[in-house]
């Protein structure tokens, strides 16, 4: 009989062997966690800061963008590919399949608040004044963010499973989110007609709150605090939703693989 | 409930559908309206229903096809039947397959808190029974090494020593013995003979009518999805013989 400490065990298993087997092998391991949004920051900062006329802090809004864009599309991928990698062990044992989800998730968002250290360290160096107001901001943000990504992976997971195309799919989706996402530019810049788009997309919202708690903080401007509320209870009704889905749909799921 | 009943399965059916071409592809989805019918309806199992008690081992038979291992599936909870009841009074674990969740690239010691894990072990209760595993496996001086360099017949022991430690009422066992030489297969008499006689109920698919004849009590053969004969082991056991 399963208890709930063997849940936990099975969760904590699963995201630590996912996370050891995904750097084995490899000689700069773990290292590449970071590698990665390191470098496809500074590509950008090279190109973005000679041809826009960039403000204040632009490298560290850079950054922060990079991160939490490049935290979102690995965690939708992991998640998405969540239960179809553990497809051998679905068809054979039962379990809650949920803790799959969860740990996949779990593997991103490690990756995305070691990625975070540094982009404090950065901050640090910049003599960034941070505040505990704007640090909490951040901090309702992220978890904002984490719930938004629980809920998608929700229903990619089984989605991934039903439907192969979806793979192709998100991957296309991914790579017109980051435009559609103000990880270079400012919403305020933008026409109307396509900031109406872009502030249809929540990410949009929820990179608004991290900056405005980590970078803006003299004229962190109140509404943002009823933005952070709002957005709270968006994420959380959606990840309700995704949990339902996944819960009607998980019993047959073994029949599609 | 009868309490002395562990598994009690009544009319259970399940139907696989299989399309003509399998339509995995949104494209194809889209287009489901027009021949969303057509395709076969493929009865796995119909209308099954048999009685266990505690204690007692019950062995599935029949060729290959015949839906033990779908039944054995639905016993143990990863499809979910689509007509009949099943109640299952005790906690199981399924061993449709040995190791399950052994990952090559890992290591003895983490596969063994891995498989452990994921067959309902706790980590504290894998630590308690750590030295155990190993002894019985026969692995010790191996434990460093990747599972990909183990030999075929050291995985095996090893996922052996671990589906050992598990404790349930109920075993489900799908042509586990099947595995392994002459002299595992003999160690793997004695836990089964253990289990037995600790008085657990195990229900295991066999092709070896002389396996069954000397350990199990009750027998079900199975052809084409339905019940063929449930009674005494031997008597099932001669049957599927002669057939």
């Amino acid at each position: 009989m399963r208890t709930k400490q063997n849940y936990i065990d099975l969760y904590k298993e699963f995201f630590i062997t996912d996370f050891k087997l995904r750097y084995k092998h490899s000689l700069l391991g773990f290292f590449w966690v970071i590698i990665k949004p390191l470098s496809i920051f500074t590509v950008m900062y090279l190109i973005w800061s000679s041809v826009l006329k960039t403000g204040e802090n632009f490298a560290l809004y850079l950054l922060l963008g990079v991160i939490t864009i490049n935290f979102f599309n690995e965690a939708v991928t992991f998640g998405l590919q969540s239960l179809y990698i553990k497809t051998h062990i679905i068809l054979k044992i039962n379990f809650p399949r949920e803790i799959v989800v969860f740990s996949a998730v779990t593997i991103a968002t490690i990756n995305f608040l070691i990625n975070l250290g540094i982009f404090f360290i950065f901050a640090f160096i910049n003599h960034l004044a941070l505040t505990l107001p704007g640090v909490i901001l951040a901090f309702l943000g992220i978890i904002a963010l984490v719930m938004f990504i629980l809920a998608i992976s929700m229903f990619l997971s089984i989605l991934g499973v039903k439907f192969h195309d979806i793979r192709h799919l998100v991957e296309l989706l991914l790579q017109l989110i980051f435009w559609g996402t103000p990880v270079v530019y400012d919403v305020n810049v933008l026409p109307a007609k396509i900031r109406d788009v872009v502030n249809l997309n929540p990410l949009t919202h929820i990179l608004v709150l991290l900056r405005g708690g980590l970078l803006n903080n003299p004229q962190m401007s109140d509404h943002l605090w009823g933005n952070a509320l709002l957005i709270l209870v968006l994420t959380l009704l959606f990840v309700i939703i995704g949990y339902a889905f996944f819960k009607n749909n998980i019993k047959r799921i073994a029949e599609y693989f | 409930m009868d309490k002395n009943v562990a598994i009690e399965v009544k009319n259970l059916s399940k139907t696989f559908y299989i399309p003509d071409r399998k339509r995995t592809t949104l494209v194809e989805y889209l287009k489901a309206p027009v021949n969303a019918f057509r395709g076969q309806r493929f009865e796995v199992l119909k209308d099954i229903s048999f009685k266990v008690n505690h204690g007692e081992t019950l062995a599935i038979m029949g060729n290959n096809g015949s839906g033990k291992s779908t039944l054995l599936k639905i016993l143990a909870e990863i499809y979910v039947p689509d007509e009949g009841k099943i109640h299952i009074n005790g906690s199981l674990v399924p061993f449709l397959e040995l190791g399950v969740g052994f990952n090559p690239e890992l290591t003895g010691y983490e596969n063994i808190y891995l498989n452990g894990i994921i067959l309902g072990m706790t980590k504290k209760f894998i630590e308690k029974k750590f030295d155990e595993i190993v002894d019985f496996a026969e692995i010790r001086e191996f434990l460093d090494l990747p599972l990909k360099n183990y030999s075929t017949g050291m995985q095996v022991r090893l996922a052996f020593s671990i589906a050992f430690m598990s404790h349930a009422d109920i075993y489900l066992l799908d042509e586990v013995f099947a595995v392994g030489d002459l002299h595992f297969q003999e160690k793997c008499r004695v836990v089964f003979k253990e289990l037995k006689e600790k008085g657990k109920t195990i229900i295991f698919v066999s092709h070896s009518p002389e396996l069954i004849k000397s350990f199990c009590d009750k027998a079900i053969l199975l052809d084409e999805g339905k019940i063929v004969k449930y009674g005494n082991a031997s008597e099932v056991a001669d049957l599927y013989v002669k057939s």
